[in-house]
């Protein structure tokens, strides 16, 4: 069991969990991720790894409540123990000196390129960091990011910045206007993901994804996450997370991601019914 | 009157407002807080338009035309004006996706967002592509907003049954409140708090369930954003096809439209028509918006037929499960009874009837609701031809209305939609009733009687209008009037438990004149005064002139009435047919309807054809899965005698089949002519050519003989408590829907007993508690639920049973009323 030491809303439907796993925080490095089981009876999901601290053994992930396991684990709170929480899994993302890097982040994923975007300023990059918000009161690790990162910038769809552009728009302007991008990073939905990496095939930009296709055990056993990156059947547990984003077959990945949509949403409403209702 | 729009000219009447002129002719003027079925109310200032010769901008939903009024929709200055105030309405609401230019892409990769918590966008929205906010933005091509997006921030609010609260949602455009109460005459809700701070919200922000919420779920249906959303399909995709069909539930027969997802039931809301034929003009109740879903995909869903071999019920195909049922009955014929549900079709049960008649040998179908209100109208006749019956567009103009015997807000609330229409154009509401309910709060008058003192009161009230001097030249009065003469109207009174001068003001009121209707239902039927009951209404409204309301329970009770009006004269009812199970004088029993029967008793072949595993079935040699109502198609006749069609909404079960289906092929196996059909058309063909709905009462009018009260109320004794059996609506066939709805089982549950608190307190018994009930016929078990309008010495249980909770003989033996004794239970 894995004690909870914080879980707290973020900004609506965000959530950081906090949890006391000394040997995964040991291990941790950027762009890998952690197995989490909400209860006994619950499924296994992963969740990237957004941050850790090996002197007080703990390691932070931010995830969506988008199905029953995720808002079960909404539910947690600091003292509450998790039955699974196992990693560091997964390769670790490239960490080299490249020049400058994009890192584009959206949903969760703002939270996933940080402990990316601190290891490439580490290394002598330059970063740039775009995030991606519906709105202002959906942005969080604002200041956070803003340490790492040698420009950040914001795409949303609110006055408040002035801008009502997505990921795509952004990271065209920016080539537009003669930047210098050696390498990008897109983390977050699977659209934004993939916008992205349009966004950066003309100019040949290679681009890295953190693939997030549906995972049951993430050690290789299962094979749910397979995916085709260059034509060749890939695990994203033990093969990736990362990929170049140029070479994914998005709308496989996108398809296999809807397969069990209907029973996750019986799932929910049927959680929602019975464990949150007045009648729970 | 003639006005001009846009240059157009129209002929009006003046009693439709600009908007509502304007849509009916094809001009769109954008609005969200205006209602069809709400009064004008001007509050979200998008439907503003220009008058000529008028400064200013004026909003057309609450603007009536005038003679040579010039009416202009679109101008630049208007266009403008409207942007700017949707520009406001859009500032405190997720508007992200309402101005993004990657909507269309995002939500077809997007889906699983479908599923969160809090909705911050309409790929979030369980209103996504049925909201009226984002069919306002694309018309006035609203793309961008010049304020910073604010979330309210406000806790979603899941603490109800049904439906779940966002109101970080809400446009404050006040629909809801004022749905709930103009239309419903609930008030539950109201726009609290002010200025910024202004939410949707209940006094001392109670739960919903608290503030006497029913769940009816208008507020849901005229909600123009996603802030209330049905829990169980919240997640839900828009559904990919709709049916109209009728609810199954009471006998008003509201229009449902049952939304489908891939050949499965999501939704049921009522059908948005305000006109005729939609009896229900937009609204519905919790059972025919919130439950429809859960019971037809329940769990005790009977899928394959079956057939006991070796003592066990196994599943069988139909070839074998027919020849199986066929063989056990024919040789039973002539000593065979078929019991039916009258939630059935009238084809189902039309064919039933046939098939009991020409396989069985049995004198048609026996409701298993047992007598209906309107079976006992027909006996309480004797020959003469019963008062006018009122049609719910009467009740609505009714001047004066008088409520007996049932609580029309539980059992039929869309009728009770219909009864405060009344009230609020003026009309008086009359209760009678033992004990005080919602609709006492509406009334005019109110009279708690002692349980059972209704026809004592209803013959006091003759009584004290006969005194004014009522002479009627119609058959029986003089006999009519002897039949009272034998009590004084002060020795009535007593009997009924009323102060002689509240039975005088009843009668005055419904002396007044003006169109009167007296409203009156399943609650009393099955007590040893029923028959009484109904006589003395019926000849009050022949003093008084009243049209007769009487509230058919289930939803084809009159239909039901209609088949077995054709019985012959003493054929066996509901009770007779259990005795002579019982006794074992009946050979084979076809059960297509709830009965307790907890046993085979002497029976040596019972089949159950139903669409539920029930008790029945243990006992059953044979077990047929029957379709429910929105698996196949069908009319339902109304109480108002209005037959109406529904459609199948999805293909049956597993191997279920319409009920009609299975009669008809028995019928075949079993050699009995004239059963035959293929489809439900044909069937109501037949039925049409046999001129069956339309309903013929032979013999004049004249009064019965009133029936004067009994001797004094019985004494308490070793039992203190008088336990009133409560006729309860919510079942569908034999499932109770507290069993197959978490949330119903909150509203209400069968297995409760309310006692007033003092009696509680008596007893020492707490909100929750177990009690011990007990009766010189049996004891049983219930959870007390201690409420207020409940009299000292009186307590409620549900009649609901039919072996489905669980819960003894003792509440169906309690159908009138008996007297109890009620312990805690440690």
């Amino acid at each position: 069991m894995a004690k909870i030491l914080r879980r707290e809303r973020l900004v609506p439907n965000l959530h950081v969990l906090e949890v006391s796993a000394p040997e995964v925080a040991r291990k941790s490095l950027p762009g890998q991720f952690v197995m989490v089981m909400p209860d006994e009876r619950g499924e296994r999901i992963p969740l990237t790894i957004a941050d850790w601290d090996r002197e007080k053994g703990s390691v932070t992930a931010v995830f969506m409540t988008v199905g029953t396991t995720t808002h079960k684990l909404a539910r947690l709170s600091a003292g509450d123990e998790i039955p699974v929480f196992v990693g560091p899994l997964g390769k670790p993302s490239d960490i080299q000196n490249y020049g400058t890097v994009l890192l584009a982040g959206g949903c969760f994923g703002i939270a996933a390129i940080y402990p990316i975007a601190r290891a490439l300023k580490e290394a002598g990059n330059k970063v740039i960091t775009l995030i991606d918000v519906k709105a202002g009161y959906l942005l969080y690790w604002e200041e956070k990011l803003r340490k790492v990162s040698d420009r950040f910038l914001v795409s949303a769809r609110d006055h408040r910045f002035a801008t009502k552009d997505y990921v795509p728009a952004k990271i065209k302007s920016l080539l537009a206007e003669g930047a210098k991008v050696d390498r990008a990073v897109a983390i977050g939905c699977t659209y934004l993901m993939y916008s992205a990496c349009e966004a950066t095939r003309p100019a040949g930009i290679k681009t890295m994804v953190s693939l997030n296709p549906i995972m049951v055990d993430g050690t290789g056993m299962c094979g749910a996450c397979r995916c085709a990156v260059e034509g060749k059947t890939r695990f994203a547990c033990v093969d990736g997370p990362d990929f170049d984003g140029h070479a994914v077959d998005w709308a496989e990945l996108f398809a296999r991601r809807k397969s069990y949509l209907d029973d996750e949403i019986r799932s929910l409403c049927y959680w929602e019914r019975t464990q949150l209702a007045p009648c729970a | 009157m003639n006005i001009t729009i846009d240059g157009r000219r129209f002929e009006v009447q003046g009693t439709k407002t600009v908007l509502e002129i304007a849509k009916e002719n094809g001009i769109y003027i954008p609005a969200l807080c205006s209602h069809p079925r709400l009064a004008p109310y001007a509050a979200c200032r998008l439907c503003v338009v220009e008058i000529k010769g008028r400064s200013g901008l004026h909003p057309s939903c609450n603007t009536y035309p005038e003679d040579g009024m010039a009416v202009v929709t679109d101008s630049e200055p208007l266009r403008l004006q409207r942007l700017k105030t949707l520009e406001l309405i859009l500032s405190e609401h997720p508007n992200a996706c309402l101005i993004c230019a990657e909507k269309e892409k995002c939500e077809d990769h997007k889906a699983s967002i479908r599923k969160v918590g809090e909705v911050t966008g309409c790929v979030f929205c369980p209103s996504n592509r049925r909201c009226e906010l984002q069919e306002v933005v694309g018309k006035l091509k609203l793309d961008s907003l010049p304020y910073d997006s604010v979330y309210r921030g406000l806790e979603v609010r899941r603490g109800d049954p049904f439906f779940i609260q966002d109101y970080n949602l809400c446009i404050l455009c006040g629909r809801c409140v004022r749905v709930c109460r103009e239309v419903r005459g609930a008030a539950v809700i109201s726009i609290v708090r002010r200025g910024s701070e202004a939410v949707v919200g209940t006094a001392l922000d109670r739960k919903l369930m608290d503030a006497g919420c029913q769940f009816c779920g208008a507020c849901v249906d005229v909600c123009p954003t996603g802030a209330l959303a049905e829990r169980a399909s919240r997640h839900e995709p828009p559904p990919d096809a709709v049916a109209k069909t009728v609810c199954p539930h009471c006998g008003v027969g509201c229009r449902l439209d049952v939304e489908t997802l891939q050949g499965r039931i999501v939704a049921s809301r009522p059908d948005a028509s305000l006109e005729a034929p939609a009896v229900n003009r937009g609204q519905a109740c919790v059972r025919g918006r919130f439950t429809l879903r859960d019971t037809v995909a329940s769990p005790r869903r009977l899928r394959r037929p079956m057939i006991r071999k070796d003592g066990k019920l196994v599943e069988t195909g139909w070839d074998a499960a027919l020849a199986f049922v066929a063989a056990g009955l024919k040789p039973r014929a002539g000593k065979a009874a078929l019991v039916a549900s009258s939630q059935l079709s009238l084809e189902d049960l039309f064919v039933l009837d046939l098939f009991s008649r020409s396989a069985l040998k049995a004198d048609g179908i026996v409701a298993s609701l047992g007598p209906s209100i309107l079976d006992e109208l027909s006996a309480a006749a004797g020959g003469l031809k019963a008062p006018p019956r009122a049609s719910l567009a009467d009740v609505a103009k009714a001047r004066t209305i008088l409520v007996l015997g049932e609580n029309v807000a539980v059992s039929h609330p869309v009728a009770w939609v219909e009864i405060l229409d009344a009230v609020r154009r003026g009309g008086r509401l009359l209760v009678v009733g033992p004990k005080d309910d919602p609709m006492s709060r509406h009334a005019s008058l109110s009279l708690k009687v002692r349980p059972g003192g209704e026809p004592a009161l209803l013959a006091a009230v003759s009584k004290a209008l006969l005194e004014k001097g009522a002479p009627s030249g119609l058959k029986g009065f003089d006999a009519f009037k002897r039949s009272l003469d034998g009590s004084s109207l002060a020795a009535c009174c007593e009997s009924a438990g009323v102060k002689e001068e509240d039975c005088r003001r009843l009668a005055g009121a419904l002396a007044e004149g003006g169109p009167a209707a007296l409203v009156f239902g399943q609650g009393l039927c099955g007590a040893p005064w029923t028959k009484a009951c109904v006589s003395n209404l019926w000849n009050l409204a022949l003093q008084t002139g009243a049209a007769l309301f009487p509230l058919a329970e289930e939803s084809d009770s009159f239909g039901a009435w209609l088949l077995m009006r054709r019985r012959a004269a003493g054929a066996p009812d509901l009770a007779a047919v259990l005795r002579a199970a019982a006794a074992g004088t009946l050979k084979a029993l076809y059960l297509a309807g709830p009965a307790s029967l907890p046993a085979k008793h002497g029976l040596e072949f019972l089949v159950v054809q139903d669409s539920f595993m029930n008790d029945s079935c243990q006992a059953a040699d044979a077990v047929l899965p029957a379709a429910t109502f929105a698996e196949t198609e069908g009319n339902w006749v109304n109480l108002e005698g209005r037959a109406q069609k529904s459609m199948k909404a999805i293909e049956p079960l597993g191997e279920a089949k319409p009920d009609w289906w299975i009669a008809s092929r028995l019928a075949g196996l079993m050699g009995a002519d004239g059963c035959a059909f293929e489809g439900a058309d044909r069937i109501k063909e037949r039925i049409d050519e046999e001129g069956l709905l339309a309903v013929r009462e032979e013999g004049g009018q004249g009064f019965l003989a009133a029936c004067p009260p009994g001797g004094p109320a019985d004494k308490a004794g070793e039992y203190p408590l008088v336990l009133l059996g409560e006729y309860s609506p919510d079942y569908y066939r034999t499932l109770a829907l507290c069993q197959t709805s978490p949330d119903f089982k909150v509203l209400r549950d069968p297995g409760w007993i309310k006692i007033g608190p003092e009696d509680a307190a008596g007893a020492g018994l707490q909100e929750g508690a177990t009690a011990h009930v007990e009766s010189s016929s049996g004891t049983m078990e219930a959870v007390v639920r201690i409420t207020a309008g409940m009299p000292k010495g009186v307590a409620a249980v549900s009649r609901l049973d039919h072996g489905l909770s669980g819960f003894s003989r003792l509440s169906a033996a309690a159908a009138g009323s008996a007297r109890v004794k009620i312990t805690r239970v440690n």
